[in-house]
């Protein structure tokens, strides 16, 4: 994988062709834009070492660009990197506003404006604004900004012809007063105004482009802008009337504690009787059982086996029982995938709808004591979708100690979608006290692992500071794009690793290793985890991804006390193969070897821990008595979380 | 009792030469209060904060306080999250009309 930050995105962009950009804050309606003026035809490609997707479509014989959601361009985050490298290289940019957040939005237009490219703002949302009571003085506004404004309803394509028809009409506006004379003495150095611009505003990645020390005056730049901006919303807005909408009430509802936790723990219910009861039950049923096993490995078997005898070394790998063309193609496609996109979809949804962020407020509180803040909330929520993506994500947490938590964390207790697929499928069949001592052996390791990392990791986490967007309902077609785009390039990323799995699965079991492996492991397996030896098999899958390993124990003959045992010890188990690698590249060789190495030594240790405590409490061996179990669990959670609180009184405190 | 909090704003808007100002910190205000920003503690905060709309000067509404959590604040329509601890950094005069 390139890690090439300063890299410029890589379009395929026709000679002679202009780039059309569009630009605006999150959640503005620039995707609608780009699907009006793009058509169906659109590329789709990876920024260098980001998870984020650029979007690039043909607009007749110019070329039309998205960028990532961004309240200003600098080098906060991956996101407004790549929509700075693309704005400054832009011939046109489209900027979309939102009617209802002018105050805001306007920051970024006034900043692209001062970067000297030709706008053209696109009002949007002017229909929602109308409702708030908001009215905006369009024509004014275009006066103030030196630009042409057109007012827009994205939902309903009102103004787009306008916009089309227009577009070309996009002229330079007015600077930020008092920055022309700064910008044009720089110019003649660095070539564009708007690298002028960003290097005045000491970004540090175009400083080091043109090879000279970033500039000191963002600060005061910045409010200059702001003053600008503020007077131009003075003058061009007016508020008719301050009406609550239920969007807004809501939205209030959901971080307040008392209504914002059963909020969210209905949510959770929602999306387990979704993922864990429908999907994993009645629709995997329908596509792993009946068309993959039922209808396809039989036809691969009987198609490859006219050529390669089965029970040979190449068959057994081919269309064997973990075959490559067998099993691999069945867990993938009939038992992820189903998963994987009923995971996506409820992901996207709180995307869309604005929730996510009130979740972090709502759980701020719960990070800090694990080291974290209320962001630390999007890469474990995004963990359960793929981990490995989610610890690219941690880049965007402030600190190095959070993002090391947030990694180990990560990699020890968050199961991805796959995983949490197959684990809820099983589990839901054992009854709720199983799934409760799953869920709070889980959680209790979350919170003392992260609480020991807090105390141990020197410094303190950053603090929280994050924009809470007006909720709206979230757009279907929005939502399925995100979902398509998501899963696909969990599928891409995983198919490789799960035939790597397999081939070494199959290549041990003909060599006859994996029986000797087996053996060699049942003190561990059937001695301490009380598991049937073939479990081995599931962990050695399960160091290629923890998915798999889950996978291969749904074919084991398990009673309901080994099936948790065996749950809990694979969820905490290694983190795939992929996660590993990024792990790796993120972090030191040290840090990553220490985070593998211990995930598999705690995973060991809690899973025999509850199959011993288990044995302990329940003498007679007829019916398994979980909640002493339980209770020791909470209590020890409670230690270690005591323990912590003094260490951390008696310690010299470091931290200013 | 949301409604309140946003009367309260709207008030404290039309008479920002308010009668007696105290200065506190953020997370001193209770819900529906509102202030003047006096000083954001690090410039990149500052910056961030700029970009939303918040800057020092301005006048702000507590919107909501997570007991022991976030302080939420706004302005006009736009509402930020802050944490506790940045909260307590963030020096404010409270308004009262």
């Amino acid at each position: 994988m390139p890690a090439d930050h300063n890299c410029h995105v890589q379009l395929n962009i026709p000679p002679g062709a202009r780039k059309i950009v569009l630009a605006g804050n999150p959640n503005t309606g620039k995707s609608v834009f780009f699907n009006y003026l793009t058509g169906m035809y659109v590329d789709v490609s990876n920024y260098p070492g980001t998870t984020l997707e650029v979007y690039s479509g043909r607009f007749g014989s110019d070329v039309v660009i998205d960028t990532p959601g961004v309240y200003g361009i600098s080098s906060f985050n991956d996101e407004e990197s790549i929509a700075r490298d693309i704005i400054l290289s832009a011939d046109l940019v489209l900027n979309i506003v939102s009617a209802v957040h002018l105050e805001r939005d306007l920051f970024l237009t006034q900043q692209i404006i001062d970067t000297g490219v030709p706008v053209i703002v696109a009002l949007n949302m002017m229909d929602d604004a109308r409702r708030a009571g908001i009215q905006v003085d369009v024509d004014r506004l275009s006066e103030l900004l030196g630009v042409p404004v057109i007012p827009t309803v994205a939902v309903k394509k009102e103004g787009f012809d306008r916009v089309k028809r227009e577009l070309w009409s996009a002229r330079p506006g007015h600077a930020t007063p008092g920055l022309e004379g700064e910008l044009a003495r720089l110019l003649d150095r660095v070539g564009t105004q708007g690298e002028a611009l960003l290097l005045l505003e000491g970004d540090p990645v175009i400083a080091a482009r043109h090879g000279c020390a970033p500039g000191t005056r963002r600060e005061e730049i910045y409010r200059r802008r702001r003053e600008r901006v503020n007077e131009i919303y003075r003058e061009v807005v007016r508020e008719t009337s301050l009406g609550d909408s239920f969007a807004a009430v809501l939205g209030r509802l959901m971080i307040k504690p008392s209504t914002g936790i059963p909020m969210l723990l209905l949510a959770l219910w929602a999306m387990y009787k979704a993922i864990g009861v429908f999907i994993a039950g009645t629709v995997v049923g329908v596509t792993e059982g009946t068309i993959m096993q039922g209808i396809y490995e039989p036809a691969v078997r009987q198609f490859v086996g006219q050529f390669i005898p089965p029970s040979s070394a190449p068959g057994a790998i081919l269309i064997g029982e973990f075959g490559l063309l067998t099993m691999t193609v069945t867990y993938l496609l009939g038992l992820l995938m189903p998963l994987v996109v009923g995971f996506y979809f409820f992901l996207s949804l709180f995307e869309d709808s604005g929730y996510l962020p009130r979740i972090a407020t709502l759980v701020d509180r719960l990070l800090t004591s694990i080291g974290l803040n209320g962001r630390g909330v999007i890469p474990l929520i995004l963990g359960f979708g793929c981990v490995t993506m989610a610890t690219i994500t941690t880049r965007l947490l402030s600190s190095d100690r959070e993002k090391i938590i947030a990694i180990f964390l990560l990699g020890l207790t968050i199961p991805c979608s796959a995983q949490l697929g197959v684990i809820a499928g099983m589990l839901a069949g054992l009854g709720p006290q199983y799934v409760t001592l799953y869920v709070l052996v889980i959680f209790s390791v979350l919170v003392m692992a992260g609480t020991l990392l807090s105390t141990l990791l020197p410094g303190r986490s950053a603090d929280l500071l994050i924009d809470l967007p007006p909720l709206r309902l979230p757009r279907l077609d929005n939502v399925l794009k995100k979902t398509g785009v998501k899963s696909y390039h969990f599928l891409k990323e995983a198919a490789p690793l799960f035939a790597l799995g397999a081939l070494i699965i199959s290549t041990f079991q003909v060599a006859g290793i994996l029986e000797h492996l087996q053996k060699l492991l049942a003190p561990l397996t059937a001695g301490w985890l009380n598991l049937p030896r073939e479990t081995a098999t599931a962990f050695i899958m399960g160091i290629v991804r923890r998915d798999f390993g889950a996978a291969g124990l749904t074919s084991l003959n398990l009673n309901p006390l080994q099936t948790v045992v065996a749950l809990v010890t694979i969820t905490l188990f290694v983190p795939c193969i992929a996660s590993i690698l990024v792990i790796f590249k993120e972090r030191s060789k040290k840090e990553a070897a220490l985070i593998w190495g211990s995930s598999c030594a705690t995973a060991f240790l809690i899973g025999g821990l509850i199959a011993q405590l288990t044995r302990l409490f329940s003498p007679d061996g007829a019916s398994f008595q979980l909640v002493p179990v339980m209770l020791v669990f909470a209590m020890l959670t409670l230690a270690v979380v005591g323990l912590c609180r003094l260490f951390r009184r008696f310690r010299p405190s470091a931290d200013t | 009792m949301i409604m309140g909090g946003l009367k309260k704003r709207q008030h404290c808007q039309d008479c920002p030469c308010s009668s007696r100002q105290l200065p506190t910190t953020l997370d001193g205000l209770k819900r529906g209060q509102c202030c003047r920003i006096i000083s954001i503690p690090s410039e990149i905060i500052r910056a961030q904060a700029l970009r939303f709309g918040i800057a020092e000067g301005e006048i702000v509404t507590c919107q909501e306080k997570i007991p022991s959590g976030p302080v939420v604040i706004a302005k006009n329509r736009q509402e930020i999250a802050v944490g506790r601890r940045l909260a307590q950094q963030i020096q404010v005069q409270q308004i009262y009309s």
